[in-house]
């Protein structure tokens, strides 16, 4: 799933600097729907580790409501530039789904040690991601362009430690999963000497 | 969004800015605080862990003393009561024996049955303690009863007891050890409390046997035992959590709702019939 958003998020980028969209009308559909994909793939990455049944339902609902409320508001909003609204609730939507995974991750007995599981790297970098980044996308509608630039270098900054911090997500993710299959390794070996 | 486009775009930078900083701040202390509350909850449990096993050294090492001391006092008993009783018998019995007269040889013989029944009554009373027949044959309300009825036969104190709903016997280690828990608590009783009176009661509520022994004298309170019981001193009552933990159930000091006795509580899981299925 992070390959894929990574993927997605460069191949995003690469379109926006080489401005390979050259339409400004046509260009607020494309960053509508990177909103909506980027809402749906953290969002979903939240509800696969979430054991709250509601939680799970709200995040569901909130999906498609979301995917509507970013097409209507797109398509029926005359002279876009930017979906600051748009982003603004994405943000303040993933950062409490983020903070409720940390709430009953930090209830759960069995973990040890938050910072010893991917889910905590990742969630992690969407909450940094997107708090950085925030005030920038609310108000990038009403700064110029040529200031909106220097902007761009933070939320630049923020693109990096989010990247950072999903690296540490996948690291600590393979290095369990390495840990299991030795462990796995070493319970078949037993099994077959002692057979 | 109106007083936005009013004001100037230095301001909105500045806004901008200041908010991207303060969210930051906000979500690194939330981040933050999460990963040290963890830190402090783990630790706590820790904490709790090793109080939790020091508890339970404290129990087997009582346990590993008062088994020590039952087999010291048997081992005392037997060197010092039975062991002359039989030396003497062995004297009596001697080779010489068949070169007395008729009528010394009768004596010899009839104080030798003498020593033997003494020392058979010595051993029966050995493991009478170690094992009191009353409970084994007849189960605990016959053994509590008896108890009870020997310690009001004293006089000085007046013990009852009363079993509503005890139809069918527990298993016997379970029935020997709350027969040992209920021994223990009436001899603290006995000793320190001071009371006129001893009142047991037996009932059953739900899947729980329950016991309730009320006393007028001076008695514990939760926190006196749960403090002795932590101490290094009270064997007697590390014992009673002891064989209480291995009954699989709880104890509970306090005084009744009139303030007036002390009151002790003994709660055990009731013999499930069909557990054994449980563990197939």
């Amino acid at each position: 799933m992070l390959l894929i958003y990574s993927l997605f998020f460069f191949l995003s980028e690469l379109i926006d600097v080489y401005e390979l969209i050259p339409s400004s009308d046509k260009k607020i559909y494309f960053y509508s729907f990177v909103t909506v994909f980027e809402y749906a793939l953290f969002s979903y990455f939240i509800f696969l580790n979430v054991t709250s049944n509601t939680i799970k339902r709200i995040i569901l609902f909130s999906i498609i409501g979301f995917s509507l409320y970013q097409f209507i508001f797109t398509y029926f909003t005359p002279n876009l530039k930017f979906d600051s609204v748009s982003i603004g609730i994405e943000t303040i939507l993933i950062l409490f789904f983020s903070f409720y995974f940390l709430y009953e991750q930090i209830n759960k007995p069995e973990i040890a040690f938050l910072y010893n599981t991917y889910h905590f790297w990742i969630i992690t970098g969407f909450i940094i991601y997107l708090s950085g980044s925030f005030f920038i996308y609310l108000f990038a509608g009403y700064i110029p362009r040529k200031d909106l630039r220097s902007f761009w270098l933070i939320i630049n900054i923020f693109s990096i430690l989010k990247n950072i911090f999903f690296s540490i997500g996948i690291l600590v993710f393979v290095l369990q999963l390495e840990s299991k299959k030795t462990k796995f390794k070493r319970f078949h070996h037993n099994l077959t000497r002692q057979a | 969004m109106f007083l936005l486009q009013s004001t100037n775009t230095a301001s909105i930078q500045f806004f901008i800015l200041l908010g991207t900083l303060g969210m930051i701040l906000v979500v690194g202390c939330l981040v933050g605080f999460v990963i040290f509350h963890q830190r402090k909850v783990i630790r706590y449990q820790l904490k709790m862990k090793a109080m939790e096993e020091e508890q339970q050294r404290i129990l087997l090492s009582a346990s590993v003393h008062s088994q020590e001391e039952e087999r010291q006092r048997i081992a005392a008993d037997l060197h010092d009561d039975a062991g002359p009783l039989l030396a003497t018998a062995r004297l009596y019995l001697s080779e010489n024996l068949v070169n007395m007269d008729k009528s010394t040889q009768l004596q010899s013989i009839f104080q030798v049955r003498q020593i033997l029944d003494d020392t058979i009554q010595l051993i029966r009373n050995i493991s009478h303690s170690l094992m009191p027949p009353t409970l084994k044959n007849f189960g605990l309300e016959s053994a509590v009863n008896d108890l009870f009825q020997k310690i009001s036969a004293s006089g000085s104190i007046s013990a009852t007891s009363r079993f509503h709903d005890y139809k069918e016997r527990m298993k016997s280690e379970k029935e020997l050890n709350i027969f040992r828990v209920i021994q223990e608590l009436v001899n603290n009783i006995l000793k320190h409390s001071n009371a006129s009176f001893i009142h047991l009661i037996q009932n059953v509520q739900g899947d729980r046997f329950v016991i309730r022994i009320h006393h007028d004298g001076r008695g514990l309170a939760q926190a006196d035992f749960e403090r002795l019981n932590r101490s290094t001193t009270g064997l007697g009552l590390k014992n009673i959590s002891s064989r209480i933990q291995v009954a699989n159930g709880r104890i509970a000091f306090d005084k009744d709702t009139h303030q007036s006795y002390y009151k002790i509580t003994i709660e055990v899981p009731v013999d499930d019939p069909l557990g054994f299925l449980k563990q197939l």
